[in-house]
């Protein structure tokens, strides 16, 4: 499902207008980058939470040519899913 | 950085202010997307947010474990996971902070930090090994001129010839390149020289006041010398002894050399400001032994380099003035500026008077970027980096 598709059921479900639902996600999503820029931790109940975390610089070598490389530390986004929804996932058969 | 949690409802009030809707339109909002976004998930399928990331679920694949109370095998079932694959966007957002570092190739750092240290401790073998070659030419002199003494001198003879031999491997297991042959060639016709002059046995007793220029280690063979000959085999062996040792030692050293420096490495850097300088300190490590290669490269265009290099103070004129501020670093602007942050030191040196200590500059500082020759500010020239880097040695070590 892509942004349009999701704008699309988000707003049937609502039952308000596309660019409502445009508008308002486009606000949350620029709330929820902010937060995690500052460090800040964003839990939703029943989903997971998103949070920032530092990965420590590293010497990677390159297994072909041996050449070693030192990674810069990074921060990345981290989502850890809720048990919640773990549990609603777990019965899901494999296909 | 805070490390607050924020809850949905956080979030939903900062959206209710932001969009001007009502909390209550905010919230019903919020819930709705992550209702659709479960719901699509649990069906299968993933969740594209342009801007922010993808929520996906992948499968685990069933694996095998270990009861660790009964010791048998159990399979774990497999599941699905949702994962967040953040969108370029926010990853650089996110990121940002970090985004002026990049991966350093450390190509040829262990090979280029030994021939840096190796020259000192190889050079004091290479004098002993010759010094103790010395010693066995002359004793062996001293032994040829004793055959014709008498039979008890030509046992000695062959005990020399005997303790001889094991120091030429001990040479040859250090780095020393001196071939066994060579030692041989080089030892004879000394020998034959030795051999004439010491002719007389009242050279024999002068011998030992010859020894103990010998380097320190060899000192206690000074003393068991005196006494007569059979001595003479021991005190070679405590040579040996204090030779292997060293070389042991030496062999220690540069084992430990090469985990220090990534003990260093992995536990320094721990933000932006010791990784800067652990990568300088590798830097710095880099030119040292790299500083007298401007030689070999072509004189000319060296020489026009210098020139510039030199003349960088004649004609100032600057790009900007920037405010700095907290969180700011010199070497952030220079990367901005020049397009490498190696270059801050010519920001520093245009700002001598504001900036006492570059390491720590006065937050709200006005801090002037001058206007620098391209061929000194080029990333791509190794001679501007190292220009560069040299200057920085020059700035920090004080």
């Amino acid at each position: 499902m892509n942004h349009k598709e999701l704008i699309g059921a988000v707003a049937a479900r609502l039952d308000m207008p596309e660019d409502y639902v445009s508008r308002l996600l486009e606000v949350a999503v620029d709330t929820m980058s902010a937060q995690l820029c500052e460090g800040n931790q964003v839990g939703v109940q029943g989903f997971g939470t998103l949070e920032v975390r530092r990965k420590e610089e590293r010497i990677s070598v390159n297994p072909a040519t041996q050449v070693r490389t030192l990674v810069p530390p990074k921060l990345v986004v981290n989502f850890k899913q809720s048990n919640v929804l773990k549990d609603k996932l777990k019965g899901l058969p494999h296909e | 950085m805070s490390k607050a949690k924020l809850t949905m409802q956080d979030i939903v009030n900062t959206i209710a202010g932001k969009a001007g809707v009502t909390k209550t339109a905010a919230e019903e909002f919020f819930r709705a997307w992550m209702a659709v976004t479960e719901e699509v998930l649990l069906a299968d399928g993933q969740v594209k947010v342009r801007g922010f990331g993808t929520f996906r679920r992948v499968w685990m694949a069933p694996r095998k474990s270990v009861n660790v109370q009964t010791g048998e095998d159990i399979l774990l079932d497999g599941y699905y996971r949702v994962v967040f694959v953040p969108d370029r966007e926010l990853k650089e957002r996110v990121n940002e902070p970090y985004a002026h570092l990049e991966p350093v190739v450390l190509d040829g750092e262990p090979e280029a930090a030994q021939p840096a240290s190796e020259p000192d401790p190889l050079a004091t073998l290479a004098e002993q090994a010759d010094e103790i070659k010395g010693l066995l030419s002359e004793i062996r002199a001293m032994s040829a001129a004793a055959v014709p003494a008498g039979e008890v001198a030509a046992r000695p003879e062959s005990a020399a010839p005997a303790a001889d031999e094991p120091p030429a491997p001990e040479e040859e297991t250090s780095p020393a390149e001196a071939s066994p042959d060579g030692i041989r060639e080089e030892e004879t016709p000394a020998r034959e020289e030795k051999a004439s002059p010491a002719a007389t046995p009242q050279e024999e007793p002068s011998q030992p006041q010859e020894t103990p220029p010998a380097p320190a280690e060899t000192a206690p063979k000074g003393t068991p010398l005196p006494p007569p000959l059979p001595k003479r085999r021991t005190g070679w062996r405590v040579v040996l002894g204090v030779l292997a040792a060293a070389v042991v030692l030496t062999a220690a050293y540069f084992g430990i050399m090469p985990v220090q420096h990534w003990v260093n490495k992995v536990f320094l850097g721990y933000d932006t400001r010791t990784y800067d300088a652990v990568h300088e300190r590798w830097e710095a490590r880099q030119t040292a032994p790299a500083q007298s290669l401007p030689q070999a490269v072509t004189p000319a265009a060296v020489d026009t380099f210098r020139q510039v290099f030199d003349s960088r103070f004649d004609h100032r004129e600057y790009l900007a003035t920037e405010r700095f501020n907290p969180g700011s670093r010199l070497a952030h602007l220079a990367d901005r500026y020049y397009g490498s942050p190696y270059f801050w030191v010519y920001i520093y040196e245009a700002n001598r008077e504001a900036i006492p200590d570059p390491d720590r500059v006065q937050v709200g500082a006005q801090v002037r970027i001058p206007k620098m020759p391209a061929l000194l500010v080029n990333p791509d020239d190794p001679r501007a980096v190292e220009a560069a880097l040299s200057l920085r040695e020059q700035y920090l070590k004080k």
